[in-house]
């Protein structure tokens, strides 16, 4: 039956989440922007909580839980620090692809770290770079050269998962394969200047001759599309928790601080606009919700519903961390208050994580629309991986 | 447990309205739109179908797991059965649902402020016989509309004990044809809202009649009336909740809580409608070949109709979460704001794209869609115009905000 209330074990979750993005992160915003990382001490206290790979298979010792329990805690932690909740997911969409398309001794060999090990995270390249990905059989596994951007906490990977056309293979998506390789021999150039999400760096990658082991065979597509729009979820999620954190404070310095003789939020444009950002919020919220609880039960809508959700997160993170700013003037401009790094790192995520463009395109494609792979793939960089 | 999964009985009733919508309802929808109004037969057989705003509200408790081990937990799901109801019933024509007999409007406030010996007179009158009968819901003036502390219509004790009103009350729905209006009026004009008290105006009542019958936009085939009270003689008896009600400053109040429960609904009859629009705009793309063209005109039309879609259901989900809190019996005047103020727009949005993706086609008096476009403007209007949710919102996120 139609519920808005989340079950006890999940509250419990997000409880804890909630104590730890305001205890742990938030205070330290600043100080993981500029040193472009979250401090070992804080990854390994948020180990310690055991909500790593929440929602990756128990049978590998993570939680198996469901997308709406993983939405649930990651908006908690992105209210704290949306730039620290990215850096804080060390399976991300690595994780995901290993666990969809591993071979259980791939599956173990590479995910098994991420529960003992506080420091150890997966990176996946998708977005191809100035030189294509080339993987050559060698021996029992592959080599690869070639280039990649955009690779979000590269530096940190201890192992990063690759799109690579093979050699001789033809160059389509569909010919394609994924490839995961260590650190070792792997030239790594960082962004040193990002517009948001900091704590999690970008990173050109550039591979030559790097031992490579494939994942999965055949055609990827359907796994990687199911991947992208898993994580994307989890990226909205993060915009809506972001949002939140923006909403809350900008109510906060309405009822603050006064001008004309009262509180902003006493002005019918102030007050307003800040009924319009609640309402956006919840229904971003809603629409998310529905989205994971249809991937939950495996209904058959549950990929446009949460096309839908991310389309629309995005929308609502823009209009409600810009308003955030807007409503405390000047003061928000200044670092003196998290608004403007957080409309910031709300816009990067949209560009890294939050794959709305395409999510639309699945939209249109419940419609009648007849896209090509490459309305699909073009967010995450996966079209241009050839070029 | 976070789901948006009907139960049976829910599943059941959206597919029996949803069937009277499509079978009844539509093949009627533009005759009552010219004509302004439903078939009287129409509406008698309506009524002998059990269809009522009434009927469904009482709808049965569900059973759900929960509560003390190996007890289950009853809940109301009246609110969430009506949301349900409201959407496919709009969706088969928005005035319809306005013109189902029935209190109509004037119902809450009966249920939230009357005494037991009222609700049996006022309310037991819709059971008894088979003829369509009508309450209505009398609070806009001329010169108050969003401010409704503002009335004008004044109350006055005679020697008799009875209540003499004046003033005039307008944009009444039903208002020509109800049986009784609950009517709002004032005992002293310099005391605002606390001198605020709701009469039940029965038709017939002396110094009580009709004024003009409105011309409108869009649901031409609900009345919309105008009354007029001129010294009219109301007994004592039908003075809402009795005198000792108004001690406590209820009155205006009770006329506002009606909103948390009847603003979901009018959210919900508003995603009908876009939805309605949507369903013939996307099926007269498909056919014209819209989707399948990479034009950048095509491509943009596809694009405005996907994100109406996404908004609609923004929209639905919003509105559910206000019934459902209703239903469990949280306070939800916010939410029932947001609700509304979302879907009026988010339909208006959708009925546009409409009428705007089939072009000239859709501008034509027998294409649905323009009816639709009509139609939807006054939902966010009537019962609270957008900036109305919007103050009642800000008042339950801003400490200390009590006026702007």
């Amino acid at each position: 039956m139609i519920s808005f209330s989340p079950e006890e074990d999940e509250r419990l979750l997000v409880d804890s989440a909630r104590a730890f993005a305001q205890q742990q992160l938030r205070p330290r915003l600043r100080a993981s922007e500029a040193a472009r990382a979250l401090p070992d001490e804080v990854r390994g206290a948020f180990h310690g909580l055991g909500l790593v790979g929440l929602d990756l298979p128990e049978a590998l010792g993570f939680g198996g839980l469901t997308l709406v329990a993983r939405a649930l805690v990651e908006e908690e932690l992105a209210a704290g620090d949306v730039g620290a909740s990215f850096a804080l997911d060390a399976a991300g969409l690595a994780g995901a692809l290993v666990a969809a398309l591993g071979t259980r001794e791939q599956q173990v060999r590479l995910l098994g770290p991420l529960v003992s090990d506080p420091v150890y995270a997966g990176a996946c390249a998708l977005a191809g770079g100035e030189v294509a990905c080339v993987a050559t059989p060698a021996g029992d596994g592959f080599t690869l050269s070639g280039e990649k951007r955009q690779v979000l906490g590269g530096r940190r990977a201890s192992f990063v998962i690759v799109l690579a056309q093979l050699q001789g293979g033809g160059k389509d998506l569909g010919s394609a394969g994924l490839f995961a390789v260590g650190k070792e021999g792997v030239q790594l150039e960082e962004e040193r200047h990002p517009l948001g999400l900091a704590e999690l760096p970008a990173c050109t990658l550039r591979f030559d001759g790097a031992r490579a082991e494939r994942l999965g065979q055949g055609d990827l597509r359907p796994s990687l599309r199911a991947a992208l729009l898993r994580q994307a979820a989890v990226a909205a999620a993060r915009a809506i928790g972001a949002a939140r954190a923006s909403f809350e404070l900008a109510r906060r310095y309405a009822e603050e601080r006064t001008a004309f003789g009262k509180p902003i939020g006493h002005f019918q444009s102030i007050a307003f606009l800040l009924a319009d950002m609640a309402t956006e919020l919840d229904g971003a919220r809603a629409l998310l919700w529905r989205g994971c609880s249809a991937l939950d039960r495996g209904q058959p809508d549950a990929e446009v519903r949460l096309a839908e959700a991310i389309a629309q997160a995005r929308d609502a993170a823009f209009f409600i961390t810009d308003n955030g700013v807007q409503i405390l003037g000047g003061a928000g401009y200044v670092q003196d208050h998290p608004l403007e790094k957080w409309m910031r790192d709300v816009r990067a995520l949209a560009q890294y994580a939050l794959p709305a463009e395409a999510a639309i395109g699945i939209a249109l494609e419940q419609q009648g629309a007849e896209l090509a792979d490459d309305d699909v793939f073009c967010f995450a960089g996966a079209a241009t991986v050839f070029t | 447990m976070i789901s948006f999964e009907l139960n049976d009985t829910l599943r059941g009733i959206r597919e029996m309205l949803h069937f009277v919508a499509e079978q009844e309802v539509r093949p009627l929808t533009l005759q009552a739109d010219r004509e302004h109004g439903f078939p009287s037969d129409f509406l008698r057989k309506v009524k002998e179908m059990g269809i009522s705003m009434g009927a469904l509200s009482k709808a049965p408790e569900i059973e759900e797991e929960g509560g003390e081990p190996g007890r289950k937990k009853k809940s109301k799901t009246a609110n969430r059965i009506s949301a349900i109801a409201c959407e496919e019933l709009a969706w088969g024509d928005g005035s319809f649902l306005l013109t189902l007999p029935g209190p109509g409007l004037g119902g809450p406030p009966v249920q939230f402020m009357g005494t037991p010996e009222q609700k049996e007179r006022f309310l037991g009158l819709f059971a008894k016989d088979s003829e369509p009968r009508f309450g209505a819901y009398g609070l806009t003036e001329p010169g108050a509309g969003s401010d409704v502390a503002a009335i004008r219509t004044s109350a006055r004790k005679a020697a008799d004990g009875a209540w003499v009103l004046n003033g005039t009350k307008c944009y009444i729905t039903n208002g020509a044809r109800a049986d009784w209006v609950v009517i709002f009026a004032s005992v002293d004009l310099t005391q605002g809202r606390n001198a605020h008290r709701a009469f039940v105006v029965e038709r017939g009542t002396p110094g009580f009649r009709v004024g003009k019958i409105e011309e409108k936009m869009g649901l031409r085939a609900s009345e919309t009336a105008e009354l007029v009270l001129e010294d009219c003689h109301v007994p004592a008896a039908n003075l809402l909740g009795g005198e000792a009600y108004y001690e406590s400053k209820q009155g205006f109040l009770g006329a506002m809580k009606t909103f948390d429960t009847t603003r979901p609904m009018i959210a919900a009859m508003a995603v009908g409608i876009g939805r309605a629009a949507l369903e013939r705009a996307t099926d007269h793309c498909q056919r014209a070949g819209v989707f399948r063209s990479r034009t950048l005109l095509a491509t943009q039309m596809a694009l405005r109709l996907a994100k109406a879609r996404r908004h609609l259901e923004v929209a639905r989900l919003l509105t559910w979460r206000a019934c459902w809190m209703a239903d469990e019996g949280l306070g939800n005047a916010r939410e029932a704001s947001m609700s509304k103020a979302y879907a009026a727009t988010a339909a208006l949005e959708a009925t546009a794209a409409a009428v705007d993706s089939m072009g000239a086609a859709g501008c034509a008096g027998d294409a649905l869609v323009e009816k639709w476009f009509r139609d939807i403007k006054v939902f966010d209007i009537f019962e609270g115009t957008g900036q109305i949710q919007r103050v009642v919102i800000a008042k339950r996120l801003l400490e200390g905000l009590k006026s702007f």
